[in-house]
């Protein structure tokens, strides 16, 4: 037995161990490297010819109905029948943009929507954070239920409720104004508000309590670890709250219409649902009567063509601003990743 | 004796406590006179002299109590010698104050006032005044058993309504999640493809709704030829797979709505954006550390951080769909016709539905949630 544990026997294991890793042990020649490295690239590339041929659809879908409506607003008023104008117009002319400017009141009606959305958009986010932020850090046992009173508010459509706040603000005599509006949210019931709430506890909850109970051993009362701690880290929920405000406000036709029916205060949405009846005098006072003639009850295609234009109008401050936000906007989301 | 008050007991107590505090201060001082003493013992005796006469002090100054004339002082004395827990909550509660004002003026009282008119018949006389004659249940009943809208039944429009928010919500939310996830890796042209996708978020108004529906309005058509034969192309591609019926009618209407569904999920789009985009960088590498594809990344490090975001875009769905939805064209018929009454009536209805429809979701999602604040639940 001794005898086995001799210098071949060893010199043996050793050669078998050896021939044993020899098979396990792949050849990395340059040339295998390459044909992998290459099917990656492959399979990378069609991955993304797939990716942007279903996100450019997509983009396409998305731009297809403006681009329609920007072809049709420019056509002169004359070609309506003509049905060989699809994209591109036969005569060009802006005939429509002043008739829709007239009857939606245009830069009165700007001027006032402009200013209506921008307060309100500073209420929301000034009621929405601070409720947000006692729904994200007070515990007391109530609270739950208060947050799905939250959710209640949004989740109730404004019809049913609309009626008896129309009969509460008139018996305070403030329909028509739109203070009315400023005082539904300054209370934290404006348009959507839930949402914001909603919004703001998400991201205040985010926030590590430590920061806040350093400022508090720094000496900070409430309202200061508020405006000096919290405040600056919600950036990211700040621009979101801001802008939405401002985009439901300007475009919403419910609420504004319900509680602002003067012609003191023409906002573009009340004047964009009342525009079909104000028609005939429009066209009468620009002296185009005489071109549509009397059928225009008659005429369906004109009136949307009509339509169409003063939606345009009224979409495209918005657009406009939009472009100059949008990097606040992509940029103010993604900022929020710093503070997650 | 027996009759002396709880506060004259304490003073008797403390002013006992003075002079023994005083006797041992004059024990221990003449102690140190009089003996002789290490350096170590004197540096005992000198301890604890200074204990006693910090002692003494505080029951000096805790006998001075302070009486506030003012109320306003004596709510802030109060405020600083109740327990800092406490303290939170009632700050808690001044935060949320004006959004309680708020909800009981212009949300409770109204939705109270809207379940009685279902009762009643309403009748406007002018702005601010109502007169109601109590009906009891005839509002319901009409509502149930003879309101036709559109030549279909009440109940048939609850149901159609409530099936189109159900089948659009898991379609929305997973296309939602997939064009998040693609929005986020880097490639050429993402700054377009992103302001591309939040345009609906801006345009998607009932202006626009109105103004398509005044006339003919030349508007997109959702049933174009094209798409059918892409549709009967993929049913074919389907019943040859051996799929179920159910599922193959399903799969193509949600093909139909393709168009649909990309303009109302924007905004939630915007949401999972955000919340991919709050991961932090360590995760990701640590998972490609321990050797992870990027498919289990997906499912492991990205799908539970965006799992809380879930009950938000469902909410949000839900929401949206409103301004779309038929009851809603229900209720403001009959608002015009100045049948408030039943307006009230169908409003109760559909509310109770919908929060029929909430809950189930909400119970069901809240399960498989991942939070880092358990106090949420």
């Amino acid at each position: 037995m001794m005898k086995k544990l001799n210098k071949e026997f060893l010199n043996e294991l050793v050669m078998d161990s050896y021939n044993k890793t020899s098979t396990y042990v792949r050849e990395l020649s340059s040339s295998s490297i390459k044909r992998r490295v290459l099917a990656n690239k492959f399979t990378d590339f069609i991955v993304n010819i797939i990716k942007y041929i279903f996100l450019i659809g997509l983009c396409f879908v998305i731009l297809y109905p403006i681009l329609q409506q920007l072809a049709i607003a420019i056509r002169a008023p004359e070609d309506i029948r003509n049905p060989t104008v699809l994209w591109i117009p036969d005569t060009f002319s802006l005939t429509n943009f002043q008739i829709a400017a007239q009857a939606l009141n245009y830069f009165d009606a700007l001027k006032n929507t402009f200013f209506l959305s921008l307060v309100s958009a500073f209420l929301q986010v000034f009621t929405c954070s601070m409720v947000g932020y006692a729904f994200a850090r007070t515990h007391f046992k109530g609270l739950n239920i208060l947050f799905i009173g939250v959710i209640l508010t949004v989740i109730v459509p404004p019809s049913t409720i609309s009626l008896p706040n129309f009969n509460n603000l008139a018996v305070l005599g403030l329909l028509d104004k739109p203070t009315s509006l400023f005082l539904l949210t300054f209370f934290g019931m404006g348009l959507k508000s839930g949402i914001f709430i909603f919004i703001f506890r998400q991201f205040f909850k985010g926030i590590p309590v430590e920061l806040e109970e350093a400022a508090q051993v720094d000496g900070a009362n409430a309202f200061r670890v508020f405006y000096q701690v919290m405040l600056p880290s919600a950036r990211g929920a700040i621009v979101i709250v801001a802008l939405f405000a401002f985009v439901w406000q300007w475009n919403d036709s419910y609420y504004a219409s319900l509680f602002i029916t003067s012609n003191d205060f023409p906002i573009l949405t009340f004047k964009l649902s009342s525009l079909v009846y104000s028609l005939q005098s429009v066209l009468q006072s620009l002296g185009i009567w005489s071109l549509i003639g009397s059928d225009i009850k008659n005429n369906p295609m004109f009136i949307s063509m009509i339509l169409n234009t003063a939606a345009i109008m009224i979409m495209l401050p918005l657009l406009i601003m939009y472009l100059f936000v949008q990097k606040l906007f992509v940029e103010g989301i993604e900022r929020t990743g710093i503070v997650g | 004796m027996n009759l002396l008050k709880r506060q004259d007991h304490l003073e008797l107590r403390q002013k006992r406590i003075e002079k023994k505090i005083v006797k041992k201060v004059a024990l221990l001082k003449n102690e140190k006179k009089t003996r002789l003493m290490t350096k170590a013992q004197i540096y005992q005796i000198n301890r604890k002299i200074i204990l006693l006469n910090n002692q003494f002090k505080k029951i000096e100054s805790s006998k001075t109590q302070v009486v506030e004339k003012n109320i306003f002082l004596r709510l802030k004395h109060w405020f600083n010698n109740i327990s800092y827990q406490k303290q939170k909550v009632i700050w808690g509660l001044i935060f949320l104050s004006p959004w309680i004002i708020g909800f009981i003026w212009f949300f409770a009282i109204p939705i109270f006032t809207t379940f009685w008119w279902s009762f009643n018949t309403v009748q406007i006389v002018k702005p601010g005044v109502i007169q109601t004659d109590l009906v009891y249940l005839d509002n319901y009943i009409y509502a149930f058993q003879e309101l036709t809208f559109d030549n279909k039944i009440f109940v048939r429009v609850l149901v159609e309504s409530s099936w189109e928010l159900i089948t659009n919500l898991p379609v929305i939310l997973i296309f939602s999640l997939i064009i998040a996830v693609l929005l986020n890796t880097k490639f050429k042209g993402n700054a377009f493809v992103k302001a591309v996708f939040f345009i609906p978020v801006i345009f998607n108004s009932a202006a626009l709704k109105i103004a398509m529906s005044g006339g003919i309005g030349e508007q997109f058509q959702l049933t174009d030829p094209n798409t059918f034969a892409l549709t009967a192309m993929f049913e074919d591609f389907l019943v040859n797979l051996g799929i179920g019926n159910f599922i193959i009618s399903f799969l193509l209407s949600v093909l139909d709505r393709i168009f649909e569904i990309v303009r109302v999920s924007g905004v939630q789009i915007l949401i999972f954006l955000a919340a991919i985009q709050s991961i932090s960088k360590n995760l990701y590498e640590a998972a490609q550390i321990e050797g992870a594809t990027k498919y289990e990344v997906f499912w492991k490090v990205t799908f539970p951080i965006v799992s809380p975001m879930f009950l938000t875009v469902i909410v949000y769905t839900i929401v949206d769909t409103y301004t779309s939805s038929k009851m809603l064209d229900i209720i403001s018929t009959a608002q015009k016709a100045g049948k408030y009454g039943l307006a009230s009536a169908v409003s109760v209805i559909y509310l109770n539905v919908t929060i029929l429809i909430l809950f189930i979701i909400f119970s069901l999602v809240r399960k498989w949630v991942f939070s880092y604040d358990e106090k949420i639940k």
